[in-house]
Protein backbone atom coordinates (compact mmCIF):
# COMPACT_ATOMS: atom_id res chain seq x y z
CA UNK A 1 0.00 0.00 0.00
CA UNK A 2 1.63 3.07 -0.77
CA UNK A 3 1.70 6.39 1.18
CA UNK A 4 -0.43 9.42 1.15
CA UNK A 5 2.67 11.91 -0.47
CA UNK A 6 2.91 8.94 -3.32
CA UNK A 7 -0.44 9.12 -3.74
CA UNK A 8 -1.10 12.88 -3.60
CA UNK A 9 2.29 12.82 -6.40
CA UNK A 10 0.38 10.49 -8.49
CA UNK A 11 -2.65 12.23 -8.21
CA UNK A 12 -1.38 15.21 -8.80
CA UNK A 13 -2.01 16.04 -12.67
CA UNK A 14 -5.46 15.08 -12.13
CA UNK A 15 -6.16 17.44 -9.24
CA UNK A 16 -4.58 19.99 -11.38
CA UNK A 17 -6.96 19.73 -14.36
CA UNK A 18 -9.77 19.44 -12.14
CA UNK A 19 -8.85 22.31 -10.47
CA UNK A 20 -8.60 24.10 -14.06
CA UNK A 21 -12.48 23.15 -14.11
CA UNK A 22 -13.94 24.06 -10.99
CA UNK A 23 -12.32 27.37 -11.96
CA UNK A 24 -14.31 27.55 -15.18
CA UNK A 25 -17.38 26.19 -13.37
CA UNK A 26 -17.67 28.80 -10.87
CA UNK A 27 -17.13 32.00 -12.74
CA UNK A 28 -19.86 30.16 -15.38
CA UNK A 29 -22.14 29.96 -12.09
CA UNK A 30 -21.13 33.68 -11.31
CA UNK A 31 -22.20 34.85 -14.40
CA UNK A 32 -25.22 32.52 -14.72
CA UNK A 33 -26.62 33.48 -11.38
CA UNK A 34 -25.77 37.35 -11.84
CA UNK A 35 -28.06 36.96 -14.88
CA UNK A 36 -30.45 35.22 -13.37
CA UNK A 37 -30.57 38.17 -11.09
CA UNK A 38 -30.66 40.69 -13.38
CA UNK A 39 -33.88 38.93 -14.91
CA UNK A 40 -35.36 38.45 -11.91
CA UNK A 41 -34.77 42.45 -11.04
CA UNK A 42 -36.66 43.19 -14.64
CA UNK A 43 -39.49 41.46 -14.38
CA UNK A 44 -39.84 43.05 -10.84
CA UNK A 45 -39.36 46.60 -12.29
CA UNK A 46 -41.84 45.43 -15.46
CA UNK A 47 -44.89 43.84 -12.72
CA UNK A 48 -44.30 47.39 -10.12
CA UNK A 49 -44.43 49.36 -13.46
CA UNK A 50 -47.98 47.77 -14.89
CA UNK A 51 -49.39 47.49 -11.15
CA UNK A 52 -48.92 51.33 -10.71
CA UNK A 53 -48.74 53.12 -14.29
CA UNK A 54 -51.39 50.82 -16.13
CA UNK A 55 -52.88 49.01 -14.29
CA UNK A 56 -56.65 51.02 -13.29
CA UNK A 57 -60.15 49.94 -12.03
CA UNK A 58 -61.89 50.77 -15.36
CA UNK A 59 -59.06 49.10 -17.44
CA UNK A 60 -59.59 45.66 -15.67
CA UNK A 61 -62.37 44.35 -18.47
CA UNK A 62 -59.57 42.95 -21.10
CA UNK A 63 -56.58 44.35 -19.20
CA UNK A 64 -54.65 41.39 -20.21
CA UNK A 65 -55.53 40.86 -23.85
CA UNK A 66 -54.87 44.89 -24.90
CA UNK A 67 -51.76 44.61 -22.73
CA UNK A 68 -50.61 41.84 -23.94
CA UNK A 69 -51.47 43.27 -27.81
CA UNK A 70 -50.16 46.62 -26.70
CA UNK A 71 -47.00 45.34 -25.30
CA UNK A 72 -46.06 42.64 -27.28
CA UNK A 73 -42.76 43.62 -28.81
CA UNK A 74 -41.79 44.31 -24.90
CA UNK A 75 -43.35 40.87 -23.73
CA UNK A 76 -40.99 39.41 -26.36
CA UNK A 77 -38.34 41.23 -25.05
CA UNK A 78 -38.65 39.73 -22.01
CA UNK A 79 -39.40 35.79 -22.82
CA UNK A 80 -36.43 36.49 -24.64
CA UNK A 81 -34.57 36.88 -21.30
CA UNK A 82 -35.60 33.57 -20.72
CA UNK A 83 -32.21 32.69 -22.98
CA UNK A 84 -30.47 33.64 -19.92
CA UNK A 85 -31.19 29.74 -18.90
CA UNK A 86 -29.32 28.60 -21.68
CA UNK A 87 -26.26 29.69 -19.90
CA UNK A 88 -26.78 26.39 -17.28
CA UNK A 89 -26.51 23.88 -19.98
CA UNK A 90 -22.94 24.34 -20.59
CA UNK A 91 -22.42 24.84 -16.63
CA UNK A 92 -24.36 21.40 -16.30
CA UNK A 93 -21.95 19.44 -18.59
CA UNK A 94 -19.34 21.22 -16.56
CA UNK A 95 -21.08 20.03 -13.69
CA UNK A 96 -20.70 16.51 -14.68
CA UNK A 97 -17.16 16.44 -16.04
CA UNK A 98 -15.95 17.19 -12.75
CA UNK A 99 -18.24 15.02 -11.43
CA UNK A 100 -16.17 12.19 -13.24
CA UNK A 101 -12.83 13.98 -12.76
CA UNK A 102 -13.47 13.61 -8.55
CA UNK A 103 -14.75 10.10 -9.68
CA UNK A 104 -11.49 9.21 -10.77
CA UNK A 105 -9.50 10.71 -8.55
CA UNK A 106 -11.24 8.75 -5.86
CA UNK A 107 -11.00 5.70 -7.72
CA UNK A 108 -7.42 5.58 -7.91
CA UNK A 109 -6.87 6.77 -4.04
CA UNK A 110 -8.78 3.37 -3.27
CA UNK A 111 -6.85 1.60 -5.49
CA UNK A 112 -3.69 2.24 -3.40
CA UNK A 113 -5.42 2.74 0.60
CA UNK A 114 -7.82 -0.60 -0.55
CA UNK A 115 -6.94 -2.46 -3.16
CA UNK A 116 -9.37 -5.20 -2.35
CA UNK A 117 -12.59 -2.92 -2.94
CA UNK A 118 -14.67 -2.22 -5.67
CA UNK A 119 -15.31 1.24 -6.52
CA UNK A 120 -18.65 1.80 -9.30
CA UNK A 121 -18.78 4.73 -10.39
CA UNK A 122 -22.62 4.58 -11.85
CA UNK A 123 -23.95 2.29 -8.69
CA UNK A 124 -25.84 4.27 -5.99
CA UNK A 125 -27.36 3.00 -2.98
CA UNK A 126 -31.02 1.94 -3.64
CA UNK A 127 -34.34 3.95 -2.05
CA UNK A 128 -35.49 1.06 -0.20
CA UNK A 129 -32.09 0.63 1.14
CA UNK A 130 -31.91 3.47 3.05
CA UNK A 131 -36.00 2.53 3.57
CA UNK A 132 -34.94 -0.40 5.41
CA UNK A 133 -31.87 1.10 7.63
CA UNK A 134 -35.16 3.31 9.04
CA UNK A 135 -32.60 6.41 9.76
CA UNK A 136 -33.81 8.51 7.72
CA UNK A 137 -37.46 8.14 7.65
CA UNK A 138 -38.39 11.45 8.74
CA UNK A 139 -36.65 12.93 5.73
CA UNK A 140 -38.23 10.32 3.52
CA UNK A 141 -41.46 10.84 4.59
CA UNK A 142 -41.22 14.30 4.09
CA UNK A 143 -40.53 13.95 1.16
CA UNK A 144 -42.48 10.94 -0.58
CA UNK A 145 -40.50 10.77 -3.72
CA UNK A 146 -37.31 11.67 -2.39
CA UNK A 147 -34.62 10.60 -5.07
CA UNK A 148 -31.21 8.94 -3.32
CA UNK A 149 -27.98 10.22 -5.59
CA UNK A 150 -24.71 8.85 -4.74
CA UNK A 151 -21.45 9.58 -6.78
CA UNK A 152 -20.55 5.74 -7.04
CA UNK A 153 -20.27 3.08 -4.48
CA UNK A 154 -17.68 1.39 -2.98
CA UNK A 155 -18.31 -2.01 -2.16
CA UNK A 156 -15.44 -4.77 -0.57
CA UNK A 157 -15.10 -7.53 2.01
CA UNK A 158 -12.97 -7.27 5.26
CA UNK A 159 -12.08 -10.02 7.65
CA UNK A 160 -15.66 -11.48 6.38
CA UNK A 161 -17.77 -9.05 6.45
CA UNK A 162 -19.19 -7.56 3.25
CA UNK A 163 -19.30 -4.09 3.62
CA UNK A 164 -20.91 -0.79 0.89
CA UNK A 165 -20.14 2.70 1.18
CA UNK A 166 -21.32 5.75 -0.81
CA UNK A 167 -22.34 9.28 -0.07
CA UNK A 168 -25.55 9.91 -0.56
CA UNK A 169 -28.05 12.63 -1.53
CA UNK A 170 -31.57 12.93 -1.14
CA UNK A 171 -33.05 14.90 -3.47
CA UNK A 172 -36.85 16.50 -2.64
CA UNK A 173 -38.82 16.28 -5.23
CA UNK A 174 -42.43 15.76 -3.28
CA UNK A 175 -45.49 15.23 -5.86
CA UNK A 176 -47.52 18.55 -4.26
CA UNK A 177 -45.65 20.77 -6.35
CA UNK A 178 -44.00 19.06 -8.95
CA UNK A 179 -46.78 19.84 -11.05
CA UNK A 180 -46.04 23.32 -10.95
CA UNK A 181 -43.28 22.63 -13.51
CA UNK A 182 -45.42 22.04 -16.22
CA UNK A 183 -47.66 25.56 -15.80
CA UNK A 184 -46.10 27.84 -18.52
CA UNK A 185 -44.86 30.89 -16.87
CA UNK A 186 -45.09 29.29 -13.37
CA UNK A 187 -42.29 27.01 -14.26
CA UNK A 188 -40.32 29.74 -15.06
CA UNK A 189 -40.57 31.17 -11.68
CA UNK A 190 -39.80 27.46 -10.18
CA UNK A 191 -37.00 27.03 -11.78
CA UNK A 192 -35.33 30.55 -10.68
CA UNK A 193 -36.27 29.47 -7.39
CA UNK A 194 -34.52 26.47 -7.10
CA UNK A 195 -31.23 28.27 -8.40
CA UNK A 196 -31.99 31.03 -6.01
CA UNK A 197 -32.77 28.88 -2.89
CA UNK A 198 -29.01 28.38 -2.05
CA UNK A 199 -28.49 32.55 -2.17
CA UNK A 200 -30.96 32.46 0.87
CA UNK A 201 -29.81 29.16 3.03
CA UNK A 202 -27.11 28.55 5.50
CA UNK A 203 -26.51 25.53 4.19
CA UNK A 204 -23.58 25.15 1.32
CA UNK A 205 -25.20 22.93 -1.06
CA UNK A 206 -24.22 22.84 -4.47
CA UNK A 207 -27.39 20.12 -5.21
CA UNK A 208 -30.39 21.08 -3.37
CA UNK A 209 -30.30 18.13 -1.45
CA UNK A 210 -32.53 17.45 1.34
CA UNK A 211 -30.12 15.10 3.15
CA UNK A 212 -26.27 14.84 2.76
CA UNK A 213 -23.94 12.31 4.48
CA UNK A 214 -21.77 8.66 4.16
CA UNK A 215 -23.92 5.49 4.15
CA UNK A 216 -22.79 2.53 4.95
CA UNK A 217 -23.89 -1.02 5.07
CA UNK A 218 -22.05 -3.67 6.96
CA UNK A 219 -22.77 -7.91 7.94
CA UNK A 220 -23.90 -7.90 11.52
CA UNK A 221 -23.30 -11.84 12.58
CA UNK A 222 -26.14 -11.55 15.03
CA UNK A 223 -29.70 -13.22 14.30
CA UNK A 224 -32.28 -9.96 14.92
CA UNK A 225 -35.82 -10.24 14.48
CA UNK A 226 -36.84 -6.72 14.94
CA UNK A 227 -34.85 -3.06 14.83
CA UNK A 228 -32.60 -1.24 16.63
CA UNK A 229 -32.28 2.57 15.99
CA UNK A 230 -29.54 4.89 17.47
CA UNK A 231 -29.50 8.67 16.81
CA UNK A 232 -27.72 11.35 18.07
CA UNK A 233 -29.66 12.42 20.90
CA UNK A 234 -29.99 16.21 20.67
CA UNK A 235 -33.45 16.79 22.32
CA UNK A 236 -31.79 15.72 25.56
CA UNK A 237 -28.55 17.76 24.94
CA UNK A 238 -30.88 20.87 24.67
CA UNK A 239 -33.99 19.80 27.16
CA UNK A 240 -32.77 17.52 29.66
CA UNK A 241 -35.31 15.62 31.42
CA UNK A 242 -38.06 16.95 29.51
CA UNK A 243 -36.49 16.14 26.41
CA UNK A 244 -36.50 12.71 27.40
CA UNK A 245 -39.95 12.74 28.15
CA UNK A 246 -40.77 13.86 24.99
CA UNK A 247 -38.33 10.79 23.33
CA UNK A 248 -40.50 8.47 25.38
CA UNK A 249 -43.50 9.83 23.41
CA UNK A 250 -41.87 9.73 20.08
CA UNK A 251 -45.22 8.37 18.36
CA UNK A 252 -43.01 7.80 14.70
CA UNK A 253 -40.28 6.00 16.65
CA UNK A 254 -40.38 2.48 18.41
CA UNK A 255 -39.84 2.21 22.14
CA UNK A 256 -37.51 4.04 23.58
CA UNK A 257 -34.49 2.01 25.11
CA UNK A 258 -32.22 3.48 28.41
CA UNK A 259 -29.08 2.16 27.98
CA UNK A 260 -27.06 1.85 30.93
CA UNK A 261 -23.95 3.13 30.22
CA UNK A 262 -24.58 6.99 30.88
CA UNK A 263 -21.89 8.27 28.55
CA UNK A 264 -23.79 6.23 25.90
CA UNK A 265 -26.94 7.20 26.73
CA UNK A 266 -26.09 11.36 26.77
CA UNK A 267 -24.79 11.10 23.47
CA UNK A 268 -27.30 8.90 21.57
CA UNK A 269 -31.32 7.88 21.85
CA UNK A 270 -31.86 4.57 20.86
CA UNK A 271 -35.51 3.11 20.12
CA UNK A 272 -35.76 -0.59 19.18
CA UNK A 273 -38.67 -2.67 18.35
CA UNK A 274 -37.73 -5.68 21.48
CA UNK A 275 -35.64 -3.96 25.15
CA UNK A 276 -34.11 -6.95 24.98
CA UNK A 277 -33.06 -7.29 21.37
CA UNK A 278 -31.98 -3.87 21.77
CA UNK A 279 -29.53 -4.56 24.15
CA UNK A 280 -28.44 -8.08 22.55
CA UNK A 281 -27.24 -5.74 19.69
CA UNK A 282 -25.83 -3.01 21.71
CA UNK A 283 -23.65 -4.81 24.64
CA UNK A 284 -21.78 -2.75 26.88
CA UNK A 285 -18.50 -3.15 24.94
CA UNK A 286 -20.08 -2.47 21.50
CA UNK A 287 -21.68 0.83 23.09
CA UNK A 288 -18.11 1.87 24.63
CA UNK A 289 -17.01 1.15 20.38
CA UNK A 290 -19.61 3.53 19.14
CA UNK A 291 -18.64 5.86 21.55
CA UNK A 292 -14.93 5.82 20.58
CA UNK A 293 -15.84 6.20 17.06
CA UNK A 294 -18.09 9.10 17.71
CA UNK A 295 -15.02 10.87 19.16
CA UNK A 296 -12.83 9.64 16.70
CA UNK A 297 -15.20 10.89 13.58
CA UNK A 298 -16.20 13.94 15.64
CA UNK A 299 -19.33 13.80 13.63
CA UNK A 300 -22.71 12.66 14.56
CA UNK A 301 -23.63 8.84 14.04
CA UNK A 302 -26.98 7.13 13.20
CA UNK A 303 -26.58 3.35 13.67
CA UNK A 304 -29.16 0.98 13.22
CA UNK A 305 -29.17 -3.23 13.58
CA UNK A 306 -32.17 -4.95 11.42
CA UNK A 307 -31.81 -8.51 9.53
CA UNK A 308 -28.40 -9.65 9.94
CA UNK A 309 -27.14 -6.10 8.40
CA UNK A 310 -25.66 -2.51 10.59
CA UNK A 311 -26.41 0.26 8.78
CA UNK A 312 -24.55 3.22 9.78
CA UNK A 313 -25.03 7.12 8.62
CA UNK A 314 -22.43 10.02 9.19
CA UNK A 315 -23.75 13.26 7.79
CA UNK A 316 -22.12 15.56 5.91
CA UNK A 317 -23.32 18.45 3.80
CA UNK A 318 -20.03 18.40 1.67
CA UNK A 319 -19.82 14.77 1.17
CA UNK A 320 -17.54 12.13 2.77
CA UNK A 321 -15.80 11.17 -0.48
CA UNK A 322 -15.77 14.81 -2.01
CA UNK A 323 -14.24 18.03 -2.61
CA UNK A 324 -15.13 20.94 -0.54
CA UNK A 325 -16.47 23.48 -3.30
CA UNK A 326 -14.47 26.51 -2.78
CA UNK A 327 -11.22 24.59 -1.78
CA UNK A 328 -8.02 24.42 -3.98
CA UNK A 329 -7.66 20.63 -4.32
CA UNK A 330 -4.43 20.93 -5.68
CA UNK A 331 -2.90 21.78 -2.39
CA UNK A 332 -2.72 18.22 0.27
CA UNK A 333 -4.92 18.97 2.55
CA UNK A 334 -7.92 18.43 0.56
CA UNK A 335 -6.73 15.23 -0.76
CA UNK A 336 -5.70 14.44 2.55
CA UNK A 337 -8.93 14.73 3.52
CA UNK A 338 -10.58 12.07 1.08
CA UNK A 339 -7.62 9.98 1.97
CA UNK A 340 -8.57 9.90 6.17
CA UNK A 341 -11.77 9.38 5.32
CA UNK A 342 -11.37 6.37 3.50
CA UNK A 343 -8.70 5.09 6.39
CA UNK A 344 -11.83 6.11 8.40
CA UNK A 345 -14.21 4.09 6.87
CA UNK A 346 -11.88 0.67 6.59
CA UNK A 347 -11.22 0.59 10.20
CA UNK A 348 -14.80 0.69 10.97
CA UNK A 349 -15.40 -2.76 10.78
CA UNK A 350 -12.00 -3.22 13.21
CA UNK A 351 -13.40 -0.64 15.22
CA UNK A 352 -16.62 -2.17 16.25
CA UNK A 353 -15.81 -5.53 15.51
CA UNK A 354 -18.11 -6.48 13.55
CA UNK A 355 -15.71 -9.44 12.49
CA UNK A 356 -15.98 -11.32 15.60
CA UNK A 357 -17.07 -14.74 15.45
CA UNK A 358 -18.60 -15.40 18.72
CA UNK A 359 -21.96 -13.91 16.89
CA UNK A 360 -21.63 -16.26 14.20
CA UNK A 361 -24.72 -18.51 15.26
CA UNK A 362 -24.55 -22.04 13.66
CA UNK A 363 -27.14 -21.01 11.14
CA UNK A 364 -25.06 -17.96 10.19
CA UNK A 365 -22.50 -20.05 9.97
CA UNK A 366 -24.05 -22.84 7.55
CA UNK A 367 -25.62 -19.61 5.33
CA UNK A 368 -22.17 -18.13 5.26
CA UNK A 369 -20.83 -21.34 3.47
CA UNK B 1 -66.69 30.18 45.49
CA UNK B 2 -64.03 28.08 48.38
CA UNK B 3 -65.93 24.70 47.60
CA UNK B 4 -65.16 24.91 43.99
CA UNK B 5 -61.49 25.25 44.61
CA UNK B 6 -61.60 22.72 46.92
CA UNK B 7 -63.16 20.34 44.32
CA UNK B 8 -60.79 21.13 41.26
CA UNK B 9 -58.05 20.16 43.86
CA UNK B 10 -59.63 17.27 44.90
CA UNK B 11 -60.34 15.96 41.35
CA UNK B 12 -56.59 17.20 40.53
CA UNK B 13 -55.14 15.10 43.58
CA UNK B 14 -57.11 12.07 42.33
CA UNK B 15 -56.32 11.98 38.54
CA UNK B 16 -52.23 12.68 40.24
CA UNK B 17 -52.87 9.74 41.45
CA UNK B 18 -54.64 7.53 39.13
CA UNK B 19 -51.82 8.79 36.76
CA UNK B 20 -49.15 7.66 39.30
CA UNK B 21 -51.08 4.22 39.68
CA UNK B 22 -50.94 3.36 36.63
CA UNK B 23 -47.45 4.18 35.74
CA UNK B 24 -46.50 2.04 38.55
CA UNK B 25 -48.67 -1.19 37.45
CA UNK B 26 -47.24 -0.38 33.79
CA UNK B 27 -43.52 -0.23 35.29
CA UNK B 28 -44.24 -3.62 37.29
CA UNK B 29 -45.92 -5.25 34.11
CA UNK B 30 -42.70 -3.67 32.36
CA UNK B 31 -40.11 -5.62 34.76
CA UNK B 32 -42.48 -9.10 35.02
CA UNK B 33 -41.58 -9.09 31.44
CA UNK B 34 -38.26 -8.35 31.48
CA UNK B 35 -38.14 -11.37 33.97
CA UNK B 36 -39.94 -13.39 31.82
CA UNK B 37 -37.36 -12.61 29.20
CA UNK B 38 -34.32 -13.82 31.14
CA UNK B 39 -36.35 -17.17 31.55
CA UNK B 40 -37.39 -18.25 27.98
CA UNK B 41 -33.16 -17.81 27.12
CA UNK B 42 -32.61 -19.91 30.78
CA UNK B 43 -34.96 -22.54 29.08
CA UNK B 44 -33.24 -22.43 25.90
CA UNK B 45 -30.45 -22.76 26.93
CA UNK B 46 -31.22 -25.42 29.49
CA UNK B 47 -32.63 -27.72 26.60
CA UNK B 48 -29.43 -26.86 24.59
CA UNK B 49 -27.19 -28.43 27.61
CA UNK B 50 -28.33 -32.15 27.20
CA UNK B 51 -27.33 -32.43 23.61
CA UNK B 52 -24.22 -30.37 24.76
CA UNK B 53 -23.51 -33.78 27.33
CA UNK B 54 -24.14 -36.01 24.90
CA UNK B 55 -21.69 -34.23 22.08
CA UNK B 56 -18.61 -34.11 24.67
CA UNK B 57 -19.35 -37.16 26.89
CA UNK B 58 -17.77 -39.23 24.18
CA UNK B 59 -14.33 -37.20 24.16
CA UNK B 60 -14.14 -36.25 27.96
CA UNK B 61 -14.11 -39.42 29.04
CA UNK B 62 -11.62 -38.25 31.97
CA UNK B 63 -13.66 -35.27 32.80
CA UNK B 64 -16.69 -37.59 34.54
CA UNK B 65 -17.00 -35.03 37.73
CA UNK B 66 -17.55 -31.49 35.61
CA UNK B 67 -20.18 -33.30 33.37
CA UNK B 68 -22.28 -34.96 36.57
CA UNK B 69 -22.31 -31.40 37.88
CA UNK B 70 -23.19 -29.54 34.82
CA UNK B 71 -25.99 -31.71 34.70
CA UNK B 72 -26.98 -31.96 38.40
CA UNK B 73 -26.59 -28.14 38.18
CA UNK B 74 -29.21 -27.84 35.16
CA UNK B 75 -31.90 -30.40 37.17
CA UNK B 76 -31.31 -28.02 40.27
CA UNK B 77 -31.89 -24.86 37.86
CA UNK B 78 -35.05 -26.69 36.14
CA UNK B 79 -37.24 -27.82 39.35
CA UNK B 80 -36.42 -24.07 40.68
CA UNK B 81 -39.44 -21.60 40.57
CA UNK B 82 -39.43 -18.71 37.85
CA UNK B 83 -37.75 -16.08 38.25
CA UNK B 84 -36.74 -16.67 41.93
CA UNK B 85 -33.14 -15.79 43.45
CA UNK B 86 -32.34 -19.54 43.94
CA UNK B 87 -33.13 -20.04 40.03
CA UNK B 88 -30.93 -17.39 39.10
CA UNK B 89 -27.83 -18.39 41.32
CA UNK B 90 -28.31 -22.42 39.73
CA UNK B 91 -28.01 -20.78 36.48
CA UNK B 92 -24.87 -18.41 37.29
CA UNK B 93 -23.61 -21.66 38.46
CA UNK B 94 -24.64 -23.49 35.10
CA UNK B 95 -23.20 -20.63 33.55
CA UNK B 96 -19.81 -20.75 35.21
CA UNK B 97 -20.32 -24.49 35.06
CA UNK B 98 -20.24 -24.48 31.04
CA UNK B 99 -17.79 -21.52 30.81
CA UNK B 100 -14.84 -24.09 32.47
CA UNK B 101 -16.71 -26.73 30.04
CA UNK B 102 -15.01 -24.63 26.98
CA UNK B 103 -11.75 -24.39 28.72
CA UNK B 104 -11.18 -28.39 29.08
CA UNK B 105 -12.44 -28.63 25.63
CA UNK B 106 -9.21 -26.92 24.61
CA UNK B 107 -7.67 -30.31 25.79
CA UNK B 108 -9.18 -32.67 23.53
CA UNK B 109 -8.46 -31.69 19.74
CA UNK B 110 -10.96 -34.10 18.58
CA UNK B 111 -13.28 -32.58 20.33
CA UNK B 112 -12.57 -29.23 19.31
CA UNK B 113 -12.63 -30.04 15.75
CA UNK B 114 -16.30 -31.81 15.97
CA UNK B 115 -18.57 -29.95 13.84
CA UNK B 116 -21.80 -30.48 16.50
CA UNK B 117 -19.81 -29.72 19.51
CA UNK B 118 -18.72 -26.16 17.70
CA UNK B 119 -22.25 -25.57 16.75
CA UNK B 120 -23.58 -26.32 20.22
CA UNK B 121 -20.84 -24.55 21.68
CA UNK B 122 -21.89 -21.45 18.92
CA UNK B 123 -25.23 -21.73 20.17
CA UNK B 124 -24.85 -21.19 23.47
CA UNK B 125 -22.37 -18.10 23.30
CA UNK B 126 -25.55 -16.90 21.32
CA UNK B 127 -27.84 -17.44 24.44
CA UNK B 128 -25.41 -16.54 26.42
CA UNK B 129 -25.60 -13.13 25.07
CA UNK B 130 -29.46 -12.85 24.65
CA UNK B 131 -29.34 -13.87 28.51
CA UNK B 132 -27.32 -11.22 28.89
CA UNK B 133 -29.30 -8.88 27.32
CA UNK B 134 -32.23 -9.90 29.08
CA UNK B 135 -30.79 -9.46 32.68
CA UNK B 136 -29.43 -6.25 31.21
CA UNK B 137 -33.67 -5.25 30.36
CA UNK B 138 -34.47 -6.74 33.33
CA UNK B 139 -32.60 -4.60 35.34
CA UNK B 140 -33.21 -1.45 33.23
CA UNK B 141 -36.83 -2.50 34.06
CA UNK B 142 -36.19 -2.25 37.81
CA UNK B 143 -34.25 0.61 37.55
CA UNK B 144 -37.19 2.94 36.04
CA UNK B 145 -39.90 1.19 38.44
CA UNK B 146 -37.73 1.65 41.81
CA UNK B 147 -37.03 5.45 40.62
CA UNK B 148 -40.53 5.43 40.49
CA UNK B 149 -41.71 3.94 44.29
CA UNK B 150 -39.08 5.81 45.69
CA UNK B 151 -38.89 8.93 44.45
CA UNK B 152 -41.68 11.47 45.86
CA UNK B 153 -44.75 12.16 45.46
CA UNK B 154 -45.07 8.53 43.82
CA UNK B 155 -43.40 7.51 46.68
CA UNK B 156 -46.53 8.45 48.71
CA UNK B 157 -48.70 6.26 46.52
CA UNK B 158 -46.17 3.52 46.03
CA UNK B 159 -46.43 2.64 49.61
CA UNK B 160 -50.10 3.24 50.23
CA UNK B 161 -50.54 1.06 47.49
CA UNK B 162 -48.15 -1.59 48.62
CA UNK B 163 -45.70 -1.45 46.09
CA UNK B 164 -41.88 -2.40 46.63
CA UNK B 165 -38.79 -1.97 45.48
CA UNK B 166 -37.41 -4.90 43.65
CA UNK B 167 -33.66 -6.25 43.36
CA UNK B 168 -31.58 -6.13 40.06
CA UNK B 169 -30.10 -9.02 39.19
CA UNK B 170 -26.21 -9.38 39.54
CA UNK B 171 -24.71 -10.79 36.75
CA UNK B 172 -21.73 -13.35 37.17
CA UNK B 173 -18.16 -11.34 36.98
CA UNK B 174 -17.34 -13.65 33.87
CA UNK B 175 -20.29 -12.68 32.01
CA UNK B 176 -19.88 -8.38 31.88
CA UNK B 177 -16.47 -9.53 29.79
CA UNK B 178 -16.45 -10.37 26.27
CA UNK B 179 -15.72 -13.85 25.29
CA UNK B 180 -12.90 -13.90 22.44
CA UNK B 181 -14.40 -17.29 20.54
CA UNK B 182 -11.11 -17.08 18.12
CA UNK B 183 -9.07 -17.56 21.41
CA UNK B 184 -11.27 -20.40 22.17
CA UNK B 185 -11.14 -22.54 18.90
Amino acid sequence: MKNFDDIYKEVLPLLKKLQRQRRVYRLLKFIGYGALQLLILLLVVYVVYITFFIFTPDTITGFFIRQGRRNADKLNYIYSLQLVFFLFIPLSFLYTRIRRKQQEIFSLVVKHVAPNFQFIPHAIIPKNCIDHSKLLSKQLEKNENAYVMSDGKLKGKIDGVDIELADISLLNSSRKIFFLYYIPGINFLMVALLYLRPLFTRRSVEDFSDFKGLFMTADFHKQLHGTTVVLPDVLEKRAGFVGKILQGMNIKRDELVHMENTAFEKEFVVYSTDQIEARYALTPVMMERILAMRQKANKPLMISFREGKMYMIIPEPEGIFSFKPSENVTKPPALKRMYDNIQFCLTIVDDLQLNTTLWKTGCSQQHHK
Amino acid sequence: MNNTFFIVIGIAIVLVIIFIYNSLISKKNQVKNALSGIDVQLKKRSDLVPNLINTVKGYMEHEKQLLEAVTKTRTQAAQQKEGTQKRFASENMLTQLLAQLYVVAENYPQLKASENFLKLQAQLYDIEEHIAAARRAYNGAVYTYNNIVQMFPSSLVASAMGFKSQPMFDAPENETTNVNVNEKF
